[in-house]
C-alpha cells in the first residue's frame, strides 16, 4: 500500500505540474505573439518612416528652358498619386524610378502639390517660382522689378498711412506727407493713433522739383504750410505703414529708393557739407524686432539739388539676424536719413521721396481705382 | 468489510482530485483565454496605431484634407469623428451611429477612455477605406471642428489609432 500511495503522489502531482506548465505556456506563448506582431509593425513603419525622408531629399524641383520638373535623384521607386492645382485635385499614378524626370510644364501650369504615395507632399509651382525669381534678370535692364510705390494710385490709396518725424538735438517732431496727386495737393498727416484722411491744400512748392516728369512726397508742415528742412545735423524719417507682405522663406528682400533734398546754399556755404546717410528699416505689423540694412551715403555735389539714388537689401535666408524677423508677414517700411550738416551756410530746405520700390515682396496698399 | 472501506474511499478521493483538477484547469485555461483575448486586442489596436500614417496634404481657408495611409499598403476601414478639443461638442461626420461608450479615446496618460466620460450624446462616425494604391484624403471642414480623431473597430468598439487638431486660419 505505501508504494500504490506514492505513485498516486507522483501521478498527481505530475498532472498538476503539466497543468501549470500548461496555462504557464500558453500566456507565455500569446505575450510571444502579441510581442512579435507589435515588433513587426514597429519595423515595418521605422523602414516606411526613413523611406518617407529619404524620399523627400531625393526629389528635386528644377527649372529649366521655362519648365517646371520634378527629379528623383534618389535610390528608391517613387509614385505620384495625386495633384493639387486650383485648390482642386485629381488623381494619378506616375512613376518616378531613379534619375527620372516628371516634366510639369511652365509655371503658370504647374501644379500647386504634388503627393507622392510616401505622403509627400511637394510644393511644385511655389519652388519653381522661387528657382525662376532667383536665376531672373531684370526686364530692361533695369533692376527695379517692382513699380514705383510712390505712383498717384498708391500714394493715394485708402490703405495709404504714413509716418513723418524729423529729430533735432534728439527732439521729435511730426510732420505730414504733401504729394500733387490725382485731386491736386494733399497732406497725409502722421498716423498717431489711425490712419488720418488726406487733406486738401493749397501749396506753392514745385510738384517735381528735379524736373523729370515724376512728382515727389515732400515733408511738410501743415502747420505753416512749408516744407519741412534741416538747418543742423538730425534725422528724417518716413514710415509707410503696413505697406509689404513678405512671404515664408524669401530669400532677399531689395528696396530701392530715389531722394531729392533741395539745398540752400549762402555765403561761404557749400552743398558738399552735407553728409546723408540713408537706412531701409522694416518692421513686423505685429510687433517685435525691426530689421535695418544702409544704404550708400552721399555727399552734396555742385547743384542746389541733391539727389539720392539708394538700395537697401535684407538677405533674409543667409543671415540668422534677419530670418529671424524676416520670416513672412507684413511689415512697415521705412526710409531712415541721418544728416550731418558741417557749420556754414548751407542747409535743407526741402526733403523729398520720388521714388520707392521693393521686391521679394508685394506691396498691400491697393492701388486706388483709376 | 474493513477491506472494502479502503477502494471507497479511494475511488471518491480519486473522482474528487479529478474534478478539481478539472476545474483548475478550466479556471486556467478560461482565465489564459481572458488575458490572451485582451492582449489581442491591446496588440490589434496598437498595430493599427502603428500602421497608420496621417499627414498634412492641403487647406484652404474653409477647409483642410489630411492624408491617410497604412504602413504596410493592407486595406483598411477607418472610421473618424469630429469634435471640440475638450470632446464636449462632437459634430456629426457621417452616418454610422455609435454609442459614445463604444468609442475609445486616448487621455493624456496614453491610457484609453470610453468617450461618454466627455460626451454622453451619440456620435455619427464617418469612414474612409484606405488601400494600397494611394494615400485617401479625409476632408474636414475648419469651421466645424478642432480635432479630428481616427478610429478603427474591433468587435463592437471603436478604439483611436490617430488625431490631428485642426487650426482654423
Amino acid at each position: 500500500m505505501q508504494v500504490k500511495r506514492a505513485q498516486s503522489e507522483v501521478i498527481g502531482g505530475a498532472i498538476a505540474i503539466s497543468i501549470i506548465f500548461l496555462t504557464f505556456m500558453m500566456l507565455l506563448g500569446s505575450v510571444f505573439n502579441t510581442t512579435t506582431s507589435t515588433n513587426n509593425a514597429l519595423t515595418t513603419r521605422s523602414k516606411f518612416e526613413s523611406e518617407k525622408i529619404l524620399e523627400l531629399r531625393s526629389l528635386e524641383v528644377l527649372y529649366k528652358g521655362g519648365v517646371c520638373y520634378l527629379r528623383n535623384r534618389g535610390p528608391l521607386n517613387v509614385t505620384i498619386v495625386r495633384i493639387w492645382s486650383g485648390g482642386s485635385y485629381y488623381s494619378e499614378a506616375i512613376d518616378l524610378s531613379p534619375g527620372v524626370d516628371y516634366s510639369a510644364g511652365s509655371i503658370n501650369n504647374a501644379p500647386e502639390y504634388v503627393v507622392t504615395s510616401r505622403g509627400n507632399v511637394i510644393p511644385l509651382r511655389e519652388e519653381c517660382e522661387r528657382i525662376k525669381r532667383q536665376y531672373e534678370v531684370p526686364q530692361s535692364g533695369s533692376p527695379f522689378v517692382s513699380e514705383n510705390v510712390l505712383n498717384p494710385a498708391r500714394v493715394e490709396s485708402e490703405d495709404a498711412c504714413y509716418i513723418v518725424t524729423v529729430t533735432v538735438s534728439n527732439k521729435e517732431t511730426t510732420y505730414s506727407i504733401l504729394y500733387n496727386g490725382s485731386e491736386g495737393w494733399r497732406y497725409w498727416p502722421s498716423a498717431i493713433q489711425s490712419c488720418p484722411q488726406p487733406i486738401l491744400t493749397q501749396a506753392s512748392q514745385s510738384p517735381d522739383a528735379d524736373g523729370n516728369g515724376v512728382n515727389e512726397l515732400i515733408v511738410y508742415d501743415s502747420k505753416s504750410g512749408k516744407a519741412v528742412g534741416l538747418k543742423n545735423d538730425g534725422s528724417v524719417n518716413i514710415t509707410f505703414l503696413n505697406l509689404v507682405y513678405i512671404p515664408p522663406k524669401t530669400d532677399v528682400v531689395n528696396v530701392y529708393f530715389k531722394l531729392v533734398l533741395k539745398v540752400s546754399v549762402s555765403g561761404q556755404g557749400n552743398p558738399h557739407d552735407i553728409l546723408v546717410n540713408p537706412k531701409v528699416v522694416l518692421t513686423p505689423v505685429s510687433g517685435g524686432e525691426q530689421v535695418v540694412t544702409t544704404a550708400s551715403s552721399a555727399r552734396g555735389g555742385n547743384a542746389d539739388t541733391l539727389i539720392i539714388v539708394g538700395w537697401a537689401a535684407f538677405p533674409a535666408a543667409a543671415f540668422e539676424a534677419f530670418s529671424s524677423i524676416i520670416n513672412g508677414g507684413d511689415y512697415s517700411l521705412s526710409i531712415y536719413l541721418d544728416i550731418d550738416m558741417q557749420p556754414g551756410n548751407v542747409d535743407i530746405s526741402e526733403i523729398r521721396l520720388e521714388y520707392l520700390a521693393v521686391n521679394g515682396a508685394s506691396l498691400k496698399w491697393e492701388p486706388k481705382p483709376g | 468489510m474493513r477491506g472494502q472501506s479502503a477502494p471507497i474511499v479511494l475511488v471518491i478521493l480519486m473522482a474528487a482530485v479529478i474534478a478539481l483538477g478539472a476545474g483548475l484547469m478550466g479556471y486556467a485555461a478560461s482565465y489564459s483565454s481572458m488575458i490572451r483575448a485582451d492582449s489581442e486586442l491591446r496588440n490589434f489596436i496598437q498595430s493599427e496605431a502603428i500602421k497608420t500614417v496621417l499627414y498634412y496634404e492641403y487647406e484652404d481657408e474653409d477647409d483642410l484634407y489630411i492624408g491617410v495611409l497604412r504602413v504596410d499598403g493592407t486595406f483598411g476601414r477607418y472610421y473618424y469623428f469630429t469634435s471640440s478639443r475638450d470632446f464636449r461638442e462632437a459634430s456629426s461626420s457621417g452616418g454610422i451611429a455609435a454609442d459614445p461608450s463604444s468609442i475609445y479615446i486616448i487621455v493624456s496618460e496614453g491610457s484609453y477612455v470610453p468617450l461618454s466620460v466627455f460626451n454622453s450624446r451619440t456620435i455619427y462616425l464617418g469612414f474612409i477605406d484606405v488601400s494600397s494604391s494611394a494615400p485617401q484624403l479625409l476632408h474636414v471642414s475648419k469651421s466645424s471642428c478642432e480635432v479630428v480623431v481616427l478610429l478603427v473597430r474591433a468587435g463592437q468598439n471603436y478604439y483611436e489609432v490617430g488625431r490631428w487638431y485642426v487650426y482654423a486660419s
